[in-house]
């Protein structure tokens, strides 16, 4: 049961009509000077004044089951609201609630039970509310009260291609990802001589049959990464550079979403307004662990300061940043990254300019020469800085990265 | 069949005009016809029963009835609208209770005794206009928002 609220009280139609009648009885008897008048509008008064002792007191109480719903972008979650008053002098109606972002849908049960069919288009936590009308029981009296009933965790929906990842040197540790070191593994990589200690099932017979000693087989190992997703909550200049960090987490999502299902260890690292990190870990549930930190819900360990904590890190961890590059304190944080040796690739989410209105064309050339000289000091550092536009898909904007890094 | 609450609001309506009638001239009198056509129409329509009550109010403001039917016209019209907002409310709504009736009737047998009770004092109209207005305020402190 939610705390008691008030309902805000004010006269019906019917009240208002007694009001008016009486108003204009009595004053047509004092302007005319009809007396019967006064005698007429007598037993109006009476209902009035009898008033006095119907004023309802009532609150409302909302029982909302489950309290909390997590769900993923326009998927429909579903509350089962019932309310109830604190005292019987009045009759409670639930009404569907006017939220900003949601789409509420009532579906009435019982008399005081229904059924919200929420949905919302945009990831966020939301707190969804319901509408009360209330009518005293005299009638008198009408009223409404908007009651918060639970809490709404909307995960952002990110594309299912994989992502690459730039290249980097990885933890000793098995996954998915070929390398170069040698070791258990399947692809070939070289025939050398046998030294003991090495497993009798890596022997190549063949070869040690025809070179008359012992020779193994060696391959390439294939190792697990560790990606940590840096996102930017700074607040934003209002425009396009708002409208763009929206995709930080729908990018976000992407990128461990990839690095879960190839076996690699996620993490995510927040900078901004609130700062919090989560660690890199492995599987489904590390998944919804870091939607929940990248809503700011539950999970995730508080930090302070502009700096990524060094416990979110773990040595060479691949760092993904996502950010409108508008930030100073995140530009610095991404540097601080690089000289403590992790490979660093930020995604500049915010393609264009981040003015609402059409530039002059001078100062969009500015604009642009500006920000490309950005992009050179970062790569000189050694932060890659790949431009996400809304018209490409992350996984092409982040394969154009493995090329560069290839030419390199 | 007519539910309870139309029955009583339409019969409480046309003795509404029924009283307003004989103290009516003929000038009042298409005023008094309107007034019970609007208090039948108010039984599917509100705003024509409060429209129906403020007709009655002119009429009568034309006409000049004995205090008795006056009263009468009174106690009806708290009547019907009471009973006629009480059509169409959730269940468990009920304006026309006991202590309504019972303010109306009181009140009603209390200015009935005004009226009748004889003897008038010069100083009356002066005192007049700011009681009723006294009462008035008096009578609608509770419909203040809370």
């Amino acid at each position: 049961m939610s705390e008691p609220t008030e309902i805000r009280w004010r006269p019906s139609a019917l009240a208002l009509s007694f009001a008016t009648s009486t108003a204009a009885s009595l004053a047509l008897a004092v302007i005319a000077g009809r007396w019967q008048l006064i005698s007429f509008a007598a037993p109006l008064l009476g209902v009035l004044a009898v008033l006095q002792w119907q004023r309802p007191h009532s609150r409302v109480q909302v029982q909302a089951t489950p309290p909390l719903v997590r769900c993923f972008e326009s998927e429909d979650a579903r509350f089962n609201v019932a309310v109830e008053p604190t005292a019987s002098d009045a009759v409670l109606e639930l009404r569907a609630p006017v939220a900003p972002g949601l789409r509420v849908d009532l579906r009435p049960g019982d008399s005081d039970r229904a059924t919200l069919c929420v949905s919302a288009q945009r990831w966020g936590r939301y707190r969804v509310p319901v509408e009360v009308a209330a009518v005293s029981r005299s009638g008198f009296f009408i009223g409404t009260a908007t009651v918060p009933v639970g809490e709404l965790f909307v995960y952002p929906i990110a594309d299912p291609q994989p992502t690459r990842l730039p290249r980097a040197q990885l933890p000793n540790r098995i996954g998915t990802h070929l390398t170069r070191h040698r070791g258990p593994g399947v692809e070939y990589a070289d025939i050398r001589a046998y030294v003991p200690g090495d497993q009798l099932r890596t022997v190549n017979w063949r070869v040690s049959a025809r070179r008359g000693r012992l020779h193994v087989t060696d391959r390439l190992t294939d190792r697990a990464a560790e990606v940590v997703v840096l996102i930017d909550t700074f607040q934003q200049p209002l425009g396009p550079a708002t409208d763009a960090t929206q995709r930080c987490a729908r990018g976000a999502t992407q990128v461990v979403q990839s690095a879960l299902r190839s076996g690699d260890r996620a993490g995510i690292v927040a900078l901004g307004g609130h700062p919090r990190w989560l660690g890199p870990d492995i599987g489904r549930r590390q998944f919804y662990r870091v939607l929940d930190t990248i809503l700011d819900a539950s999970a995730g360990h508080p930090t302070s300061g502009t700096l990524a904590p060094r416990a979110a890190l773990p040595p060479h961890a691949i760092v993904v940043a996502f950010s409108t590059l508008l930030e100073t304190q995140f530009v610095l944080a991404l540097n601080d990254l690089r000289t403590r040796g992790h490979p660093v690739v930020v995604v500049d989410v915010l393609a264009g300019s981040p003015f609402t209105d059409e530039l002059d064309p001078i100062i969009a050339q500015w604009w642009r020469l500006a920000r490309a000289g950005m992009y050179r000091d970062m790569a000189s550092l050694g932060v890659d800085v790949v431009n996400w536009s809304e018209q490409i898909s992350l996984e092409h904007a982040m394969h154009l990265l493995a090329q560069r890094a290839r030419r390199r | 069949m007519m539910p309870p609450q139309s029955a009583i609001a339409a019969a409480s309506g046309l003795f509404m005009a029924a009283a307003a009638l004989p103290g009516a001239p003929t000038l009042a009198l298409p005023l008094v016809e309107a007034a019970a056509l609007l208090a039948l129409a108010g039984l599917r329509f509100r705003h024509a029963a409060s429209a129906a009550v403020l007709t009655i109010i002119g009429a009568l403001t034309l006409s000049n009835p004995t205090a008795l039917l006056a009263v009468a016209a009174g106690i009806a019209a708290a009547v019907y609208l009471l009973s006629v907002h009480a059509i169409g409310q959730p269940p468990g709504v009920v304006p026309l209770t006991r202590s309504a009736l019972g303010g109306t009737l009181g009140f009603g047998a209390a200015a009935l005794l005004v009226a009748i009770v004889p003897g008038g004092y010069p100083w009356w109209p002066v005192i007049a206009p700011v009681t009723v207005v006294i009462l008035y305020l008096l009578a609608v402190r509770p419909l203040r928002r809370h």
